[in-house]
């Protein structure tokens, strides 16, 4: 499997600064019918202070990647293997869940998608945030109120101090996620997965929440893993991005590169879904067809069924390996060299 | 997210329970058999489809099995029992189980164990038919009319409702059975009225449910007399609930008379019922312990195989959507 | 809180008028003249005359009440017909020990139910869950009165470790206490114990598949954090609904077990008033069960306030 080549042109020369690596990670999930590989050989890595997108339809993977990373999928249906899990010196791969619950928090940190059920509705805001505190740095009691009741004005939850003794369901969605944020930041991780972190709320509350994630990064100094299905978020905030399909990436490049020139007919056909930013009365194109079932993946190229450019070499023949089209842009397409595809710059 | 991407599921959940909590001052859902009103809201009764949703249900169907057994030995009890069950030999008391002639050893009268058992079944499942029918008379009408009325009748039938449920069950039943005087029926009936409320509750709540469906209000709208709406809609989405708070309380109602009978305040000698068999043997029981454990594990097992059937019969009736395929 | 409590307390009101209505009616239930059914087939005509006019049977009905219930709102249930003895006064002796018996059984129910309803839905599947999910089945199914019999057979005639039947009380000897106890409340206990697991499993099985349950692992909270703190709280709310209903049915199971196991509660007062058709102590008894019933069920209810944040009014 050649799946490392893209991360190692990324790698090269920036070893010291990589907050995570990830080498052929593997997952399995036990379904109705048995066990079924939902994550197939993912590679990738990040560095401190970087924001990289991972994009994708749902099911591709994308979430069951991070979730694996952090130890969070349930252990007896779930199958992890990798030949490399490193978030900065901690081998994942040989932690106990003891020693990798010390990692989650003040090391990798996640937000989810749901701000209205990711919250425990039976305890204070504050006290959400602050068990975070009192679990990883001992902080007391009174101690670790006082910083939740900081990390909530951090946040931009207005009148902090009142709010830290309120309940989940007395904030609206956005505020929800500021403590969902509040939460993540509590322990300044190095790594932050934020899993959808927009896609259930507003548009103008989904603004202000990338605007703070921005801001803290930036404060922080953190690497984020920003998880998506939507284009134009990752736009506006990731420098690089994967795109996954049917379980595995199937392009990487930094997010110019890969807007103006896709190297993949998945993501030019993403593209072509999204408004044109020069052309914004074009009609929008989907993609033909659904993506393929866990457990039924198509031999050869998994996107084949619905690639319009499909050749026969195409069809079969285990799936083709991740190549490097262009520098620091990798590719699964066999025929990236042929085809010239459209970008949405 | 799809269900890829949620924690998979190795196996369906058998049996969860909405984590949401139970709303704010209600009292507690009485009928441990509450189905869910809208998994089953679907038009029209269909026979076939229970029997092919009940039939793949591994519990409920042994279960089924073992309940036809007790019925047939009450139906012919009288007439294969060994021995009169009621005839006394002194010569013969408190014989172990495998003596001659007494395939299950006799009691401190020297009666037939067997026969009596036998017998019993009868007793034991004509009264748990009785609390049932009693329970299902006033709680059925009277849910139904408080969950079709509301307003004022439904108010005035919930107090109703929480003034029987505040009542400890056995204590009321020993209690009725005191004035009344001691009789099998009368304590069966006390037991009925203290099983009412399950299904008072569970009726009202399956018609206040589908009172909301889009298809009764649709069938409403378009002018549907409101006894055809009961008759279509209404009635036929109750049986599925009722039928698993059926088995349930069935094996309430067995504990019951069980623990009335042992109490003396049920049948009354020379006649048997598991739970009085117990309480002739108490006395006895240091010596001949059979003579308790036989009719013991008879009503266990009766009540087990009511449990099961109930669980069975929730998870094959109810949660899941219905889906025509 | 308090406002949530004052509306519980203001609905129970007009249930214990209806219930009040209920006891009082019992009198009423009695076929025949009560009057001549209470003294006996044997009673003279002058007896008879004394029943009725003791309890009070010439009189209307409405005065008859409100006789009953402003005497009994002072404390004064009436006197026995036999033994002539103050209702208040056997009620008084026998309610501490049955309060006694049904406060350890619940107890002991929950020391069974939690643990075992938390090993069982964490090990959803396994042989352990379904052991113990059939074990649940029969603790529903085995008759209370008959399990206390085989407790008394194995423990006190077999193995001899605990006395087969008695009570001393708390305040004369704790040890001999809780040894004269034990028994009986395990015997009371174990069907609310299987009732109480079953549905503990369910809940928490509902609460692992929530989303908070994840972002409390995300946090790196320890897995007995994650399950004893933000599972479990959630968790109970169902449970305190079961609760209820069963320290109500505990009260009447009491009647059973105190018969087996020789304990002077309250429901040998009432076996022995229903074996004599002694009304008055009958009603009493009734009356205060009902009124001990209501009480810990808004007791109860309290707790929904402190689990469920959403209940309490600010």
């Amino acid at each position: 499997m050649t799946a490392t080549t893209g991360s190692a042109a990324v790698r090269a020369g920036t070893v010291t600064d990589t907050t995570l690596e990830v080498d052929n990670l593997v997952v399995d999930v036990l379904t109705e019918t048995g066990w079924a590989t939902v994550v197939d050989g993912v590679s990738f890595s990040v560095r401190r202070g970087e924001t990289l997108g991972i994009v994708g339809e749902s099911g591709s993977g994308k979430s069951v990647t991070c979730l694996s990373i952090a130890g969070l999928m349930p252990p007896r249906q779930t199958r992890v293997r990798a030949d490399t899990l490193r978030l900065l010196d901690h081998d994942l791969t040989r932690l106990t869940p003891k020693q990798m619950s010390d990692v989650r928090g003040p090391t990798i940190s996640m937000i989810f998608q749901e701000p209205m059920s990711s919250l425990n509705p039976a305890f204070t805001v504050g006290d959400q945030i602050a068990e975070v505190l009192r679990r990883h740095e001992g902080a007391s009691r009174r101690e670790s109120k006082r910083r939740a009741v900081e990390l909530l004005d951090r946040v931009g939850v207005p009148s902090p101090a009142r709010r830290a003794a309120q309940y989940p369901f007395e904030f609206s969605g956005g505020m929800r996620q500021r403590v969902m944020i509040a939460i993540a930041l509590a322990c300044n991780p190095d790594v932050i997965v934020a899993d959808e972190p927009t896609t259930a709320l507003d548009v103008t509350v989904q603004a202000q929440i990338l605007e703070l994630l921005r801001e803290v990064q930036h404060e922080h100094g953190m690497s984020v893993i920003f998880i998506t299905h939507d284009l134009g978020v990752v736009a506006d905030v990731c420098d690089r991005v994967l795109v996954m399909y049917a379980g595995q990436i199937v392009e990487g490049a930094g997010l110019d590169e890969l807007f103006e020139n896709p190297r993949h007919p998945y993501m030019e056909g993403l593209l072509a879904a999204m408004p044109r930013m020069d052309n914004p009365s074009e009609a929008l194109a989907s993609i033909p067809g659904h993506p393929p079932r866990i457990g039924a993946m198509p031999d050869g190229c998994r996107f084949h069924p619905r690639c319009r450019y499909a050749a026969d070499a195409c069809v079969g023949g285990g799936t083709p390996p991740l190549e490097v089209a262009a520098p620091h842009h990798t590719t699964r397409c066999l025929r990236h060299s042929e085809l010239t595809l459209r970008g949405n710059p | 997210m799809t269900n890829v991407e949620k924690k998979p599921k190795a196996r369906p959940p058998s049996a969860e329970v909405a984590p949401e909590a139970p709303a704010a001052s209600a009292m507690p859902a009485g009928s441990p058999a509450s189905v869910s009103a809208e998994a089953l809201a679907h038009g029209g009764g269909a026979w076939a489809d229970f029997r092919r949703r009940v039939g793949g249900n591994r519990g409920a169907m042994i279960a089924l099995g073992v309940l036809a057994l007790l019925i047939v030995v009450a139906l012919i009890g009288p007439f294969i029992t060994p021995a009169d069950p009621n005839a006394q030999n002194l010569r013969a008391v408190l014989l172990d189980p495998f003596s001659p002639g007494h395939l299950l050893g006799t009691d401190q009268l020297g009666r037939d164990i067997l026969s009596r058992l036998i017998v019993g079944t009868r007793v034991s499942l004509l009264a748990i038919a009785l609390a049932l029918l009693v329970a299902m008379a006033i709680g059925v009408p009277l849910g139904f009319l408080s969950g079709f009325l509301s307003g004022r009748f439904d108010q005035v039938v919930m107090r109703l409702n929480d003034a029987a449920m505040s009542f400890p069950p056995l204590l009321l039943a020993i209690a009725l059975v005191g004035v009344l005087g001691p009789s099998l029926r009368n304590a069966m009936f006390a037991v009925g009225i203290l099983m009412a409320p399950r299904f008072l509750r569970l009726v009202r709540g399956v018609v206040l449910g589908l009172k909301e469906e889009t298809f009764v209000e649709a069938s409403r709208s378009i002018g549907t007399p409101t006894w055809m709406v009961i008759l279509r809609h209404i009635l036929p989405n109750t049986l599925s609930p009722l039928t698993v708070a059926v088995a349930v309380t069935a094996g309430y109602a067995m504990l019951s008379e069980a623990g009335l009978s042992f109490l003396g305040l049920g049948v009354q000698p020379p006649d048997a019922s598991w739970g009085s068999m117990i309480r002739e043997g108490f006395l006895y029981f240091g010596r001949s312990p059979w003579l308790g454990i036989f009719p013991g594990v008879l009503i266990a097992l009766t009540v087990f195989t009511f449990v099961t059937l109930g669980d069975g019969l929730r998870d094959a009736l109810g949660r899941e959507e219905r889906t025509e395929s | 809180m308090l406002k949530f409590f004052l509306t519980r307390v203001a609905t129970t009101v007009p249930v214990l008028l209806l219930v009040t209505f209920v006891v009082f009616g019992l009198v009423l239930l009695i076929p025949g003249d009560p009057a001549v059914t209470i003294a006996g087939p044997e009673a003279t005509v002058e007896q008879v005359a004394a029943v009725r006019e003791r309890l009070g049977l010439d009189r209307p009905m409405v005065v008859q009440y409100w006789d009953w219930i402003t005497s009994a709102l002072t404390g004064d249930l009436g006197t026995s017909l036999f033994t002539s003895r103050p209702v208040a006064t056997s009620i008084g002796d026998g309610l501490p020990v049955t309060l006694a018996l049904a406060g350890s059984a619940l107890v002991i129910s929950l020391l069974i139910a939690v643990p075992t309803a938390i090993l069982s839905a964490l090990r959803r599947g396994t042989w352990l869950d379904r052991i113990s999910s059939i074990g649940s089945s029969l603790g529903i199914a085995l008759p209370s009165f008959w399990l206390g019999l085989m407790f008394v057979l194995l423990f006190s005639l077999t193995l001899g470790w605990l006395p087969a039947t008695g009570y001393v009380p708390i305040e004369k000897d704790p040890a001999a206490w809780a040894s004269h106890i034990l028994l009986p409340a395990l015997t009371l206990g174990i069907a609310g114990a299987a009732e109480s697991a079953r549905q503990l499993r369910g809940s928490i099985i509902g609460v692992l598949q929530q989303d908070y349950v994840r972002t409390a692992r995300a946090k790196g909270l320890r897995g007995r954090m994650v399950i004893g703190k933000h599972v479990m709280k959630n968790a109970s709310v169902p449970l305190v609904t079961v609760l209820g209903l069963q320290i109500t049915a505990l009260l009447g199971g009491a009647v059973l077990v105190e018969q087996i196991f020789g304990v002077p509660g309250l429901g040998q007062v009432a076996l022995n008033a229903v074996t004599t058709r002694d009304i008055p102590v009958i009603q009493g008894i009734v009356l205060v069960a009902v009124l001990v019933a209501m009480l810990s069920n808004l007791l109860v209810d309290l707790t929904y306030g402190y689990l469920n944040p959403k209940v309490r009014p600010r």
